[in-house]
Formats: C-alpha cells, sequence, structure tokens
C-alpha cells in the first residue's frame, strides 16, 4: 500500500522500530463488496456509515524524523548536565569537595564530548549544521538548546582544561588567571537549561504522547540529575578517589532526584492519560518498566548502603550502574513511543478533539 | 469575528548574525544561508479557499502540481481506500485529493472530495518550531521553506498538526511544502493547482476577498438545503490562530482527514519550561544543602 511504502521511506533511515511491528491498523469498515455485510456493521461497499471511518488507519501527523541518536543525546545531555551541576556546587561550597569538583567537571566533558556529533548527524543535511546558530529564537525550544549546548559545552571545557593544566607546570601558571569559581557558577544556569530543555524540545510538538503533558522537560531534568549523580559516584568509585563523605552527598542526592524521578514520571503518565498507551505496550512498555525497575533498585541500593556505615561503597557502585541503565531505558522508551503515538491516528484525533478552551473548526452546524 | 493580523512574524523575535563571510566561495547553503537579504515590501495577503462542496476527485491539482514544482514520482500502489492512491501530504507531494464514500441511511452511496494542501496557517506551528529561521512567512503571508537555509533537522515535521510538512529522506534531506507557487506569485500568475482546477474548488485571491466569498457560498448552500455547510479554518479558534488556505466542508473534518481542533505546540512552551526549570533549581537546592551539611575530608 502507498501508505506502507511511505512508512517503509521513513523506517529505512531509522533502524530503531522495524516496519512490521508499525504495521497498518486494519480498517473495521471497508469491504469489498457492494452489498452490506452482516459480518461487518458498517461496511457497504468502500462506503462508510460514518464518514469519519473512511480514513481509519491513516495518520493525520507525519512520523518524527528524530531516531536513536536523539535518544543517546538527551541521555548524554543529562548526565552531563546532572554532573556539571554537582560539580560546580562542590566548586562553590569549598576546598574540601576539591575532589568531587574535579570528578563532577570532568564527567560532565566526557558525556558533553559526543553530544555535538550525535545531533549534526540527525540533520537531513550535516554540512548545515552551523545554521542553528545563524539565529537566536526562543520560541524554538531547538534553536534555544543549540545556543545553551554552545555556552554549556564552552564552560565545561575551560573548566575541565583548567584542571587539567592544574597539574603541568607552565599550563596551570597560564590558567591562573581564569575565574574559575565564577565560570562554574555561571555554567550552572545553561547546565540547568541542557537537562531539562530536551523534554520541553519534544513537548513543544504536536505528537500526542510527548505534548499532553507539561511534566516531560521536568522528568528528564530529574533524570538527567540522578544519572549524573550516579556517573560521578561510579567514576569516584572506579578511580579509587572516592571517600566515605563524599559517598553519602551522592547517594542522598540521588536518593532525592531518584524519588523525584519516579514521582514524575507517575505525574507525567497519569497527566498524558489514554495518550500514554505507546508507551505501557509492547517493546516500549519493557524499556519504561526495566527504566522504573532499575531506578527501583537503585533506591534500594542507596537505602541499604546508606544504612551499612557511611554508605557502603559496592552497593554505591550497584545502584549507581542501574540508575544509568534506567536512564537510558527512560530516553529511548519516550522516542519510540513517540513514532507509535504520531502514527496512530486514534490518537492523534483524541489529542485534537474539539475543547471548550480549543473548539477548532470542527462542528458542522444546522442539521444534518 | 475580530481581525488579526495575517502574519505572527510580530511574535516571534530573531537576532541575526548575517554577512559574516560575505562573498566566500563555498557550496551553495553552506554559508549562503548564513546571509540576510532585505525583504521585499510587504504585499496583500494571498491564501486558497478550496471549496469541497465542488470538487470532483479529478486530480488535476495533484498533477499540475507535481508537473510545475518538478516533484518526483511516489510510486504506484493501490491503497484499497476508495480512488485515493495518494493518502497523505509528504515532502513531494503538497496537493492530495481524499475520496470519502459515504452509505446513506437509504442505500445511496455520496462522494465526498477535498483538495488537501498545506493551510499556510497566520501563527504557524512549523514557522515558530523552525530552529534556522529558513521557515518564514513571506511577503503575501505565506509560510514557505527558504531551501538555502534548511538543514533538515525535522523539528517541522512534529510540530505540524495537520501532517503537511515532510523532511525528504531519499532525497536532499531538508524540508518541503507546498510553497503556494511564491515563483509564479512573484510572477503575478495564479498557482498551478488553482490554474489546473476545472471546477474553480480551489480559488487563489486576497484573502479578505476569499473569507467574503467563501461565506457567501456557506449561505448559498444552506439556502439551497447543505444545511451542514461551514467553513474550516476561515476563522480564529481557541488557541489555533485561522488558515490563509481555509476550506468549506459538509462533513466533519475527520470524513476529509482533517484534525477537528488542531493545538499549537507553542502555546503550553513556557509551563513545560517552568516545571523543567523548578525541577531543576530544586535538585540543585538540594544538592547545595547536602553539600554543605555533610563534612568534606
Amino acid at each position: 500500500m502507498v501508505l506502507e511504502r511511505f512508512r517503509a521511506r521513513v523506517s529505512a533511515r531509522f533502524s530503531g522500530i522495524r516496519r512490521d511491528s508499525l504495521a497498518t491498523r486494519p480498517d473495521p469498515g471497508m469491504a469489498t463488496r457492494s452489498i452490506p455485510d452482516p459480518r461487518r456493521p458498517g461496511a457497504f461497499g468502500a462506503a462508510h456509515r460514518d464518514p469519519g471511518d473512511a480514513y481509519a488507519g491513516v495518520p493525520i501527523l507525519q512520523r518524527p524524523a528524530w531516531r536513536n541518536e536523539v535518544a543517546v543525546y538527551f541521555y548524554l545531555g543529562g548526565i552531563s548536565s546532572g554532573a556539571f551541576i554537582l560539580g560546580a556546587l562542590a566548586d562553590l561550597s569549598g576546598p574540601r569537595w576539591r575532589s568531587l569538583a574535579e570528578t563532577g567537571y570532568v564527567v560532565s566533558f566526557a558525556a558533553m564530548i559526543p553530544c555535538v556529533p550525535l545531533l549534526i548527524h540527525d540533520l537531513g543535511r550535516p554540512s548545515r549544521f552551523h545554521h542553528m546558530l545563524r539565529i537566536f529564537k526562543p520560541s524554538s525550544p531547538m534553536n534555544l538548546g543549540t545556543w545553551t549546548l554552545v555556552a554549556h559545552s564552552g564552560i565545561v571545557t575551560l573548566r575541565t582544561a583548567a584542571i587539567l593544566a592544574d597539574r603541568l607546570p607552565v599550563l596551570g601558571a597560564l590558567a591562573q588567571p581564569l575565574p574559575e569559581r565564577l565560570l562554574g557558577a555561571a555554567g550552572l544556569v545553561p547546565a540547568v537549561t541542557l537537562g531539562g530543555y530536551t523534554g520541553v524540545l519534544i513537548g513543544t510538538t504536536s505528537v500526542p504522547v510527548w505534548s499532553r503533558s507539561p511534566m516531560l522537560g521536568g522528568l528528564f531534568m530529574a533524570s538527567g540529575v540522578v544519572t549524573g549523580a550516579a556517573a560521578v559516584s561510579l567514576t569516584s568509585i572506579l578511580a579509587k578517589r572516592d571517600t566515605a563523605a563524599e559517598r553519602a552527598a551522592l547517594g542522598t542526592i540521588a536518593m532525592v532526584a531518584g524519588l523525584t524521578e519516579l514521582g514524575l514520571l507517575g505525574g507525567y503518565l497519569t497527566t498524558t492519560g489514554n495518550l500514554a498507551a505507546p508507551l505501557l505496550r509492547g517493546m516500549e512498555g519493557k524499556l519504561l518498566a526495566g527504566a522504573v525497575g532499575a531506578s527501583g533498585a537503585a533506591l534500594i541500593a542507596e537505602l541499604a548502603g546508606a544504612r551499612a556505615h557511611a554508605r557502603h561503597r559496592f552497593l554505591g557502585a550497584v545502584a549507581s550502574v542501574a540508575t544509568l541503565a534506567g536512564g537510558a531505558m527512560l530516553r529511548w522508551a519516550v522516542i519510540r513511543a513517540g513514532h507509535r503515538s504520531a502514527l496512530d491516528r486514534d490518537a492523534n484525533l483524541e489529542a485534537m478533539r474539539a475543547t471548550e478552551r480549543n473548539p477548532g473548526w470542527g462542528q458542522p452546524r444546522g442539521n444534518a | 469575528m475580530t481581525e488579526t493580523p495575517h502574519r505572527a512574524t510580530a511574535e516571534v523575535t530573531e537576532l541575526t548574525l548575517h554577512r559574516l563571510l560575505d562573498g566566500a566561495e563555498v557550496e551553495p547553503g553552506l554559508l549562503g544561508g548564513l546571509r540576510r537579504v532585505a525583504p521585499p515590501p510587504e504585499a496583500e495577503p494571498m491564501g486558497f479557499f478550496t471549496d469541497a462542496s465542488i470538487c470532483i476527485g479529478c486530480k488535476a491539482c495533484e498533477v499540475a502540481c507535481k508537473q510545475w514544482n518538478g516533484l518526483p514520482a511516489d510510486g504506484m500502489e493501490w491503497s484499497g481506500r476508495s480512488y485515493d492512491n495518494t493518502v497523505h501530504l509528504s515532502a513531494t507531494t503538497w496537493r492530495h485529493v481524499t475520496f470519502t464514500e459515504q452509505a446513506l441511511p437509504n442505500g445511496e452511496v455520496r462522494w465526498l472530495f477535498n483538495s488537501d494542501v498545506c493551510k499556510h496557517c497566520t501563527a504557524a506551528p512549523c514557522q515558530e518550531a523552525c530552529p534556522t529561521g529558513a521557515l518564514i512567512s513571506n511577503e503575501y503571508g505565506n509560510v514557505y521553506v527558504q531551501q538555502d537555509v534548511c538543514n533538515g533537522c525535522g523539528y517541522c515535521v512534529s510540530a505540524c498538526p495537520f501532517g503537511v510538512i515532510g523532511r525528504s529522506e531519499t532525497g536532499d534531506g531538508l524540508a518541503h511544502k507546498c510553497t503556494l507557487c511564491y515563483d509564479r506569485q512573484r510572477d503575478g500568475l495564479e498557482p498551478a493547482c488553482a490554474k489546473a482546477c476545472p471546477t474553480g474548488s480551489i480559488a487563489f485571491g486576497p484573502v479578505a476577498e476569499l473569507r467574503e466569498r467563501a461565506q457567501a457560498r456557506v449561505e448559498e448552500l444552506r439556502s439551497k438545503g447543505e444545511s451542514r455547510a461551514y467553513l474550516y479554518g476561515a476563522d480564529d479558534a481557541g488557541e489555533y490562530r485561522r488558515l490563509n488556505a481555509f476550506f468549506l466542508l459538509t462533513e466533519k473534518p475527520e470524513a476529509y482527514n482533517l484534525p477537528p481542533a488542531p493545538t499549537r505546540p507553542v502555546a503550553k512552551m513556557l509551563r513545560r519550561y517552568a516545571w523543567s526549570a523548578a525541577v531543576g533549581i530544586g535538585l540543585s537546592a538540594v544538592s547545595a544543602i547536602t553539600l554543605a551539611r555533610k563534612g568534606g575530608r
């Protein structure tokens, strides 16, 4: 069918979702006979008693162009944001947190590195990526996000370079005049924007599962902080730079952020209502269940670790790994669910049905 | 009904870094898109009035559009949906005739045809979403993709509540949709589809004039017994502003695969940012307090 071909053309460049898993919904009102078929109510040749059924199964929206690169970018951008927030706050809390500050900045820098190539690769014309920066346009979250990423990557690169330079004799002296703490404090603004704007970006579309709830940005922000804390904690433990106080502080932050994330996920699913269905079925449902399970397991490991003396090292590492896996599954599930949601005509119509606040043009006036 | 401007540009702040590398010899569009030329003076807003009640489903508009704009074929397969084998608008299909066969209670079947097209919204979600400024409202009040600026990010594709604009996945990777024959308009010609339409179902002209004409046509149809005739998109409705390409329909919008009440994504954007900022600032505060209370090494 033409529609299948249309989808297959788009699918060809999207490796994440198989073509057959998005097969056209069968049209309940269609029949090939020219007489009414008693087995199929409403069927009358190709005609429909309810003309609204003529295009049953044909989505109104087009399929999103965003594929797996975007899910990976959302994930790494969140880690970079969360790790920077922790690093900068440790930086501002005095010299006793110096080790945590350094780990935070370095993790944030490492997570930021793949972000720009991922975003460029996602474009239809990658050689024109710089056109994003020809204007400043706050009405477009993607434009604001690009400027945010530029500011964030600049600051985290300077901050990481200063840390590395400190260890070398000549560069250390050159890096001295950098207003390091001021840079860290100023960097909090783009870092906090980076963690959540990704959810605002896909929320500011017509795709039902992404746009119905206002909470998706908050959910991605919380997930960014908790995965950032997990990445910092794991790096610290693996590099054997961790202290009991650091493990305890990161454990507390991860627990509060993890509980916030689970709460916001519940709020997001509730406010999305029926339109959240694509997130609860099939592969997306499994990914979301995996995300919730991993976050829950991380919380239990954190709690058990905190009860042990000064947060158990091994349990802290387990909690961090579980948190990082959960964050990845969450982003992947949400991006994939958007494809299903856009291609579901019933969801399209449900999201754009007439309401008192937005009556639309849908009501034929007068009597039938 | 209140008069609103035909353009949304006043609401959009755009600062441009232009003429940065003027005169450099590079691939067209690589740096060319960074330049900004002085916009032409504003002309009278132009648009389409598509009257579904006199569409006969001949698809001359589809053919004329493909031919004039040099759009590639999409392949031919039977859809099984009446005589509609086009099915959907896309990056390479800018006019699409919908075919709806309605079974009436008396056993007869009636046809409903409509030639679907880009709605050229006066406040267009695709234009609001576009991060490069490639999507503009041009001097005729039409939503237009500047092909030398677009970088194929795909945001417009998901922003459009009508599923009109598409990204060419097998071609140049850029976003494409109806230009309302910008090139023909500049030469004083009407768009190819309107020129080809044999019944006058597709009317092109100044929007203000078309709206009066459409209103009169609704009254005429009602007086002749088609009491369900109504205009889709001629006026503002809730969060959506009126369309410069609007329709006269005689059945509910779903029958033509149009959304009953399109939503404007940017309408709730600040609420989304507020949630994101509240969570980010709140968790930062929790982190700062935790670090202050737990001693360092």
